[in-house]
C-alpha cells in the first residue's frame, strides 16, 4: 500500500475516533509533560549548580592531606607532593586538561577598609584573599576599560606606569601626597600610601559573584542593608591593611595598599578579594620568609564536562602514569557530588515520567483493542478489497504514531507551560535566596525530540499487539462468519 | 474463468473435525452468470470465500482467471482480490464515515499502480452512474436506502474492473422489489460487460436470472457442476 492512500485512510480513521483517541492520549500527554518538566529542571539545575555555584569544569587541586586523630593535616613535608612549578606541567599533561592556573592564599593577617561611598558610612572588616593567574579571568568578567594584570613593578622591559606616574626604584610612584587627608589628592585609580607618602596605582581586585549573591540573598535582607549588583560594585575603592587583624596583635609591619574592584568573577575567592598572583607572592614574601616556590592550590581547567571524572581520578592517583597523588579541594569534590546527585535525581524523575507514559501505553493498547474489535468487519472488508496483513498492521501503527505525535506535542506544550508557571510562582511567592534564578529550567530542542520519540515509541509499543491481532483478522470469518 | 478440482475444506481437528466441502469439481466459463443454491450450512459461502481468495486453507486446486490460488502468498492473494475479483455481501459493509465516492474508491487505496486523483474521481463517478447513484457521490451511505446501499457496494466491487464478481446473498437484506432491481443490475452487467457472476443464494428468484444453477448438499455439488 502506498504511503499517500495509507495516510488518507489513517486520517479518516483518526477523525472518526477522535474523541476516544484524545482520551486515551491524555496519559501520554501528562507523562510527556512530566518528562519535559523534569528533563528541563535537571538541565536547569545543572546549569545553576555547576556553572554558578560549583564550577565543575575547574577542579581545584590541593596537596594531599592526612588525618591524624581529629586533626586534618595538609601538605606535610616528605609525605605530600608539593604543588610547585614542577607540578604544574605534570598536571597539564593529564589528558583532558586544558590549562592549569596556580593560586596563592594570603599568608598574613589583613583587614579591609571601605569609605562611606558604599553603604553611607565607612567600615572595616577582617579580610581573606588570594592571588590567581590573570589568564584565568576572561575579559567578560571585567568592567569596560579595567585590567586585571600583574604590574607590581616597572622597568625597561615592563609596561609603562601610566599618566601621572614615574618608574622609581622599580615601582610606579606618583605625586607626593598627604595620607591623612580625605579625600586624598591622588588621581583616579590610585591611592596615597603612608609607606611612601606618594600616590601609587591601586591594586586591581576581583570579588566573587557568590559573595554578591550571598550578601544580597541573606545579609542585606537580614540587616536591612542595600542590595548591590555586580555593576555597582565595580570601581569600588578600598584599603587593604596587610599584617593587621581584629584578632591578636599586628603581624610585623603593617602596610597599606589601595585596592580597586575591577570585576566580578567566578574565579575569585568566595569570601574575600582576589588579586593578581604576583602581588600576593610579593606580600607573602614580606610576612613569610619561607613562602617561595609552592602554591596553595592549582585550578585545573578540564576541556569538557565529560572528562572531569577521569581528570579527577588522574589527579588523585599516586601510583598511576602521572604519579601525582594530589587531592581535590572540598569545593571541587562537592561539585562532582552535586553533578552526580543532580544526574541521579533527573534520572529518577525521568523514570517516574516514563512510568506514567508506560502506563498510558497500556491504556493505548486497551483503546486500540476495543477500537479494532469494533472495526473487525471493516478490516475484513479492507482485506477483501486488496489490503495485505502488512497494510493493516501499518495502518494501525500509523494511527498510533499519530496519537503519539499528538500526545508528544501536546505534552511538550503542557510541560513548557508548567515550567513557565513554576518560574512565575517562584518569582511571585518565594522570598529571595542566594542564587535564586530567574528560571529553574533549561529547555532545549533535544528535549522536544526526546519527548516526541518517547511518546511515539510508547504508543507504538501499546498498539503493537492490537495491530498484530488486526493484521491476523480472517476476512472470511469477519465478513461471512465462515 | 473458474476451474476447481478435488476441493475439500474442513474445520476443527480430531473428533470435532467437520468437513464442509468434500471433493468439489466445478467449472465456470467467462461471462457466465451462475447461482449457487443449497440449504444453510451446505458449504455455499465457504466455496465462495475460497474462490475469492478470502479463505485459503484447503486441499485441491482452485484456478481463477488462470491464476492458481494455492501458489499465492498473502501479498499475491491480496493483489488477486484487488484486481480480479469484486465482492458483494449481504450486509453491504460500507464505511459510514466515508462518502459514497470515497467508499467506491477504497480498492484504489490498495492498487499497485498509482492513479491520478482526477482519474479516480472520474472513475468513481462513472461506476456510481452505472448503478444509478451518480448524484450521490458526496453523500454519506447513512443517507441511502437499503437498495441504494447495495448498489453502492456493487459500484465499489466494479471500481477495479474485475473479471469476476462474487456475491453472497446480495438480496438477502432487501425487499422483493429492491431485490429485483439489484438482480436486474447483475443481469445487465453480465450481458453488457461480459462480467462473470457467481451468486450464492437460497432465493429461487435469484436462480431464475442465472444461466446455470449449481446445487449443493452436504459439502458436495449435486447438480450444475459443468456448463
Amino acid at each position: 500500500m502506498k504511503l499517500r492512500p495509507l495516510g488518507r485512510l489513517v486520517r479518516q480513521n483518526l477523525r472518526r475516533n477522535l474523541a476516544s483517541l484524545l482520551l486515551s492520549s491524555l496519559g501520554i500527554l501528562v507523562g510527556i509533560a512530566a518528562l519535559v518538566f523534569f528533563l528541563a529542571l535537571g538541565e536547569g539545575m545543572k546549569q545553576i549548580v555547576l556553572q554558578r555555584i560549583f564550577v565543575v569544569d575547574y577542579l581545584e587541586v590541593v596537596p594531599k592531606s592526612y588525618d591524624v586523630g581529629v586533626l586534618r593535616l595538609q601538605g606535610i613535608s616528605g609525605l605530600s607532593r608539593a604543588l610547585d612549578d614542577e607540578a604544574l606541567p605534570r598536571l597539564q599533561r593529564i589528558p583532558g586538561v586544558k590549562a592549569v592556573y596556580p593560586k596563592l592564599r594570603f599568608a598574613f593577617k589583613s583587614m579591609g577598609w571601605v569609605a562611606e561611598e558604599l553603604i553611607g558610612r565607612s567600615f572595616q572588616f577582617e579580610i581573606f584573599g588570594d592571588g590567581i593567574d590573570p589568564a584565568l579571568v576572561p575579559a567578560s568578567d571585567l568592567a569596560p576599560g579595567e585590567t586585571f594584570a600583574d604590574v607590581t613593578h616597572c622597568g625597561p622591559d615592563l609596561p609603562p606606569c601610566g599618566a601621572g606616574f614615574a618608574c622609581e626604584q622599580g615601582r610606579c610612584l606618583g605625586a607626593v601626597c598627604d595620607p591623612a587627608r580625605r579625600p586624598a589628592s591622588c588621581p583616579p585609580r590610585s591611592s596615597c600610601l603612608a609607606e611612601s607618602g606618594r600616590c601609587e596605582p591601586d591594586v586591581p581586585a576581583l570579588i566573587s559573584p557568590h559573595l554578591v549573591e550571598l550578601y544580597n540573598g541573606s545579609v542585606a535582607g537580614a540587616f536591612k542593608l542595600p542590595k548591590f549588583s555586580a555593576e555597582t560594585l565595580v570601581g569600588l575603592h578600598g584599603t587593604l591593611r596587610l599584617g593587621r587583624s581584629f584578632a591578636g596583635r599586628d603581624e610585623g609591619r603593617v602596610r597599606e595598599r589601595g585596592v580597586r574592584v575591577v570585576g566580578v568573577s567566578p574565579a575569585a575567592i568566595t569570601f574575600g578579594v582576589t588579586l593578581p598572583i604576583s602581588y600576593v607572592r610579593e606580600y607573602n614574601g614580606w610576612y613569610r620568609s619561607t613562602a617561595g616556590g609552592g602554591y596553595d592550590s592549582v585550578l585545573v581547567q578540564v576541556a569538557t564536562n565529560d572528562q572531569v571524572p577521569e581528570v579527577a581520578a588522574a589527579i588523585e592517583d599516586k601510583e598511576g602514569r602521572h604519579g601525582l597523588g594530589f587531592e581535590l579541594a572540598p569545593r571541587s569534590r562537592e561539585a562532582l557530588q552535586a553533578g552526580v546527585m543532580i544526574s541521579v535525581l533527573t534520572l529518577v524523575f525521568s523514570l517516574i515520567s516514563l512510568l506514567i507514559v508506560g502506563l498510558s501505553a497500556i491504556h493505548i493498547a486497551h483503546t486500540f483493542f476495543m477500537n479494532l474489535s469494533e472495526r473487525r468487519s471493516e478490516i475484513g472488508l479492507l482485506r477483501a478489497l486488496g489490503a495485505t496483513r502488512r497494510d493493516v498492521r501499518a495502518m494501525v501503527l500509523l494511527e498510533s504514531t499519530a496519537v503519539g505525535l499528538g500526545g508528544g506535542l501536546g505534552g511538550w506544550g503542557l510541560g513548557v507551560l508548567a515550567t513557565r508557571l513554576a518560574d512565575l510562582l517562584s518569582a511571585s511567592y518565594l522570598p529571595d535566596f542566594p542564587y535564586k534564578p530567574e528560571t529553574y529550567f533549561q529547555l532545549a530542542p533535544a528535549q522536544l525530540g526526546i519527548a516526541l520519540a518517547v511518546a511515539i515509541l510508547f504508543c507504538l509499543l501499546g498498539a503493537w499487539l492490537p495491530a498484530s491481532r488486526a493484521a491476523g483478522v480472517d476476512p472470511a470469518v469477519s465478513l461471512t462468519g465462515r | 474463468m473458474i476451474e476447481i478440482s478435488g476441493l475439500s475444506k474442513s474445520y476443527g481437528q480430531g473428533a470435532a473435525r467437520r468437513e464442509v466441502l468434500a471433493g468439489i469439481d466445478l467449472q465456470v466459463a467467462g461471462g457466465e452468470l451462475v447461482s449457487v443454491e443449497g440449504i444453510s450450512g451446505c458449504g455455499k459461502t465457504t466455496l465462495l470465500n475460497l474462490i475469492g481468495g478470502l479463505d485459503r486453507d484447503h486441499t485441491g486446486r482452485i484456478v481463477v482467471g488462470g491464476c492458481d490460488l494455492g501458489t499465492l502468498d498473502d501479498r499475491g492473494l491480496a493483489r488477486f482480490r484487488n484486481e480480479t475479483v469484486g465482492f458483494v455481501f449481504q450486509h453491504f459493509y460500507l464505511l459510514d464515515h466515508m462518502t459514497c465516492g470515497e467508499n467506491v474508491l477504497l480498492p484504489s487505496f490498495f492498487a499497485d499502480r498509482p492513479t491520478p486523483a482526477a482519474s479516480l474521481r472520474a472513475r468513481a463517478q462513472e461506476v456510481l452512474g452505472r448503478v444509478g447513484l451518480a448524484t450521490r457521490i458526496d453523500d454519506l451511505p447513512t443517507r441511502l436506502s437499503g437498495g441504494q446501499k447495495q448498489r453502492l457496494a456493487i459500484a465499489r466491487a466494479l471500481f477495479a474492473q474485475p473479471r469476476l464478481m462474487l456475491c453472497d446473498e446480495p438480496t438477502g437484506n432487501l425487499d422483493s422489489a429492491t431485490g429485483e432491481q439489484i438482480l436486474e443490475l447483475f443481469r445487465t452487467l453480465n450481458r453488457e460487460e461480459g462480467l462473470t457472476l457467481v451468486i450464492v443464494t437460497h432465493e429461487p428468484r435469484v436462480s431464475a436470472v442465472a444461466q446455470r444453477v449449481i446445487r449443493m448438499e452436504d459439502g458436495k455439488i449435486v447438480a450444475g457442476a459443468r456448463p
